[in-house]
């Protein structure tokens, strides 16, 4: 694929592909000084990204084999424990058909406006957002699927374990981390605000980074986007931070956070909105304060409301 | 220094700075496109959230190397899908899953061996730069070696996988 390259551009290509895969890295002037001094060096640089991108597939692997219950009782058990524990607390728990395994997976459904938070057996847990649907495996207790909703995740690192969750098409592979992921009917999101993840390792293998977000609709191309830290996860104390986001992605958030649904007109689905809106008070109050913020009026239709462009007189 | 602007601290930096974006562009494969993509640099600026940026020279240049990698990504893709076309019967059959996870979980124990047969220090800077996502920085200071030792090692550990990778690949 890569015509080969003299020995010593190639080793030269490979440090800086090392050296900018640091996000401290500063040294542009050097690395564009290098990139001119001769044609060839651009190419081997990019072979050396795609080193990069092959070794990290090497990790990318399903690596923990499901724990024996005769070898490993303890981890196991605990597991258990920690579900029964959320099944006392009047979270539904469905049984999940699993094939090829003894334990059955569980989904665990929030309600509507719901907030709730699963600790898992390995220290790590998982804080859900309303109308969000978590399945977990206790045969595979490093993997999660988020089949729908939001959650906030905060990963026990383990290198030799690396932590997986799912998203539709989407897979995500923890490298130390808190990340937020939010799953829609055919799109997922993540944001990161510590530590690092890799997405898609297997495709795209992008390496997001403490400030970083993608979003993906299925089968399109990700789009990375630049965010603040502080605000990943703003859903638990009711802050929605977007950037130049439509206003279709807003109303599925506002649905799952205030509890009741939210619909959009065709010609106010494209409309874009930045900024952070605060859910305070009751959802008829938190509707009536951002409709206006996102240029929207609301107006009640069934249980909850539909968002349709100031101008316009009815849905 | 003076940001000037909270708002258009940036974009400013950006326009000090457009030279030198224009001629790492050009020199990064862009070519006579830089000038385009530059443009489409801008444009990200313009819609970035307004949040204070650390080292907005690094992060003007980080974005643009983003945006040549995201270039090469999709020619690469392309050029994938065609010669896929050309020879869509000589497509190779993946293994079933349960092979697929078996083959998977083999090549990660030899990818381990391997690494550990570099050394208890090379494998302990990839471990901890690749799989916790530690800095080399802090690498370096961790295990009172340079940051060029580190470098090295990162390099050493990258070749050993990628031999590795592609051994696989022709078994």
């Amino acid at each position: 694929m890569s015509p080969p390259f003299p020995d010593p551009i190639r080793e030269a290509a490979e440090l800086w592909a090392i050296r900018l895969h640091d996000p401290a890295f500063d040294d542009w002037d050097g690395f564009t000084n290098w990139l001119e001094a001769d044609p060839t060096h651009n190419a081997a640089y990019e072979a050396a990204l795609g080193t990069d991108t092959r070794v990290a597939e090497l990790f990318d692997t399903p690596p923990a084999l499901a724990p024996i219950p005769v070898a490993n009782p303890p981890r196991r058990w605990r597991w258990l424990a920690a579900a029964g524990t959320v099944a006392a607390a009047g979270v539904g728990v469905l049984a999940w058909t699993v094939t090829s395994s003894d334990s059955p997976a569980y989904a665990i459904q929030t309600a509507a406006g719901e907030h709730r938070t699963v600790q898992l057996a390995d220290g790590s847990s998982v804080e859900l957002n309303g109308s969000t649907r978590l399945v977990l495996d206790p045969d595979t207790p490093r993997k999660a699927r988020l089949d729908q909703g939001e959650a906030l995740f905060h990963v026990r690192h383990n290198a030799a374990d690396p932590f997986t969750v799912r998203a539709g098409p989407t897979r995500l592979l923890d490298a130390g981390t808190t990340f937020n992921v939010v799953r829609d009917t055919t799109s997922t999101r993540v944001a990161v605000s510590e530590g690092a993840v890799i997405y898609n390792p297997r495709k795209e293998a992008i390496r997001l980074t403490q400030g970083q977000a993608i979003s993906s609709e299925d089968g399109r191309k990700p789009q990375l986007e630049t965010i603040t830290t502080d605000l990943v996860g703003g859903w638990r104390v009711g802050r929605l931070s977007y950037t130049d986001t439509p206003l279709a992605r807003i109303a599925s958030d506002l649905a799952r956070n205030l509890g009741k649904p939210v619909r959009v007109t065709a010609e106010a689905r494209d409309l874009r909105f930045t900024g952070t809106l605060a859910l305070d008070g009751s959802p008829e109050q938190s509707i009536e304060r951002i409709a206006p913020l996102l240029g929207v009026r609301a107006v009640p239709r069934g249980a909850g409301w539909t968002l349709l462009p100031q101008d316009r007189a009815y849905p | 220094m003076d940001s000037g602007g909270e708002a258009s601290g940036l974009e400013r930096v950006f326009l000090d700075n457009r030279a030198r974006l224009l001629r790492f562009l050009t020199a990064r494969g862009a070519g006579a496109d830089a000038e385009d993509v530059l443009h489409d640099l801008w444009q990200r600026i313009l819609v970035a959230p307004a949040a204070p940026v650390a080292e907005p020279i690094s992060y003007l240049f980080r974005a643009a190397e983003n945006l040549m990698r995201d270039r090469h990504r999709s020619a690469v893709s392309r050029e994938r899908r065609e010669s896929e076309w050309q020879d869509s019967d000589g497509e190779p059959q993946a293994p079933p899953g349960g092979e697929r996870v078996l083959i998977a979980r083999e090549r990660l124990r030899q990818a381990e061996a391997v690494l550990d047969g570099l050394g208890t220090r090379a494998a302990t800077v990839f471990r901890r730069y690749r799989l916790d996502g530690m800095g080399q920085a802090v690498i370096a200071r961790e295990l009172g070696v340079s940051l060029s030792t580190v470098e090295k090692d990162l390099q050493k550990a990258y070749r050993a996988l990628a031999e590795l990778q592609e051994r696989f690949d022709a078994e």
